[in-house]
């Protein structure tokens, strides 16, 4: 079946069998490699995506039913290719060892700030459950996003 | 997954699903664990069936309303704070944004042999027998169970749905609708496990109308093995009122994690009825929960886990203390 996706600010007509998933289109067709599959079942957030600026996983969500625009970790730099503020953060605060989930906990933690979710530790600790780290990265990851909540 | 067409005119065979916000059902398909033919795409009614409005006293939520939107709203949190509180409990952020109250009322069990089509589960598979049963049964049923299913209902929004009585609204296959109350949706095991509500083949869930009440006094109480992002090994929603000599005139105990379905526990109800809240009063309360249960011996923690957080809950809400 015919669909456009909106990618980024751009859009990609795409033929899509119905079980192509968002994060299975982004990686293998669009070679937006950056969004990673971790458990590919919705309960580890590598996958995370925003959709219309919410965090989404890109795993469950059928490619051929996506509406919203879609923003990957490919998309957060600016257009003069400076670093998100939210990616200057994890790296001041090396809140990544092998770096894995951190797309994904990237832009769950950039939509986290937008939710103003991200006031405290203990709210930042609540608001980010949904993406594991297995490096257990996890103290300088709220330390990162409490810093660049506050700026 | 195994193909299937994706389409938005239900045709009423066999083989066809209703697909919302997916998190239950592609997590499903992928396992394999389900094999739908045709999944009809309800998002393409979102605008018509989601949005949260008042309906002279009643609150009515669109059933394509996110678990996120409806946690965020104002008339929730103001009216409603142990839902809101059972929605946010829930899950996580992004599978909030994603998920429907629709498609949360009717998630699936999370029972592993349930979810392994490789296992004997006679609610995936009718008369293929049970796995849990001489297998892991920790995380399942010990109320409402039958000789032939002891998956739980993993759901926390039913649950707290159940205290305040909220109903269902349903839209049939012929463009009819009715109403049924929130209790009335899940079914019991019983010989037939792989019927999980009273819904008729293409009937779809539009709304949940919510009655007005007093909730100021209410809780929503997790118990689980982590501290988010999991079910419930237990948990109890409570709502009740007191009179001026301190004595409970109303209240409303459901359980989740522990049963079958969604579960009100109406012996523990009537008896709290009349009674001053202390500990003593909250922990009988909370026995009379779970009387009844049947539990394996890896369950059986689960008896004492499930009447203490009734009791704690009970507590709570008669504090005004919204969680733990």
């Amino acid at each position: 079946m015919d669909h456009t996706l909106c990618i980024n600010g751009a859009d990609h007509s795409l033929t899509l069998d119905p079980r192509d998933t968002l994060l299975d289109v982004l990686r293998d067709r669009l070679n937006l490699t950056g969004t990673k599959k971790g458990c590919d079942h919705g309960q580890c957030g590598a996958c995370t995506v925003l959709s219309d600026g919410k965090r989404i996983l890109s795993c469950l969500q059928l490619a051929a039913t996506q509406r919203g625009e879609i923003t990957t970790i490919e998309g957060i730099t600016s257009s003069d290719g400076d670093l998100h503020p939210m990616q200057v953060a994890f790296i001041r605060h090396d809140a990544l060892q092998c770096g894995y989930c951190t797309p994904g906990q990237i832009l769950s933690a950039i939509a986290c700030v937008t939710e103003c979710h991200a006031t405290s530790e203990d709210d930042i600790r609540t608001w980010m459950s949904g993406n594991l780290c297995r490096c257990a990265a996890y103290p300088n990851i709220r330390a990162a996003i409490l810093d660049a909540a506050s700026t | 997954m195994t193909p299937f067409t994706l389409t938005d005119t239900p045709s009423g065979q066999p083989g066809e699903t209703l697909l919302a916000g997916g998190t239950t059902l592609i997590d499903l398909m992928k396992l394999g664990t389900l094999t739908p033919t045709r999944l009809i795409d309800l998002t393409q009614r979102r605008d018509e069936l989601s949005g949260i409005h008042e309906d002279g006293p009643n609150l009515f939520i669109g059933a394509l309303t996110t678990m996120a939107d409806m946690a965020d709203h104002s008339l929730i949190a103001a009216r409603y704070p142990l839902v809101r509180s059972a929605l946010l409990q829930s899950a996580s952020p992004q599978i909030r944004n994603m998920a429907t109250i629709g498609g949360n009322l009717l998630q699936r069990t999370r029972c592993s042999y349930f979810r392994d089509p490789a296992s004997p589960c006679n609610k995936r598979h009718p008369g293929s027998g049970c796995g849990a049963m001489g297998g892991d049964a920790r995380g399942l049923a010990i109320l409402g169970t039958s000789a032939f299913c002891i998956a739980n209902y993993p759901g926390d929004l039913a649950v707290a749905l159940l205290a305040v009585d909220a109903d269902v609204e349903i839209e049939t296959p012929a463009g009819t609708h009715r109403s049924i109350p929130l209790a009335e949706l899940h079914r019991l095991p019983g010989p037939s496990p792989e019927i999980e509500t009273t819904l008729t083949p293409g009937e779809i869930i539009t709304a949940i109308t919510l009655p007005v009440g007093d909730h100021r006094r209410s809780a929503y109480l997790k118990i689980r093995d982590r501290a988010s992002y999991a079910f419930a090994l237990a948990s109890a929603a409570v709502t009740l009122t007191l009179a001026p000599d301190g004595t409970v005139n109303r209240c409303a105990i459901a359980l989740g994690g522990l049963a079958t379905k969604p579960w009100r526990a109406t012996a523990a109800e009537q008896w709290l009825m009349g009674r001053c809240i202390d500990e003593g009063t909250a922990l009988n309360t909370g026995q009379l929960a779970v009387e009844g249960a049947v539990a394996t011996p890896d369950q059986d923690f689960k008896i004492a886990l499930g009447a203490r957080t009734v009791a704690r809950a009970i507590l709570n809400a008669a504090e005004g203390k919204l969680e733990h």
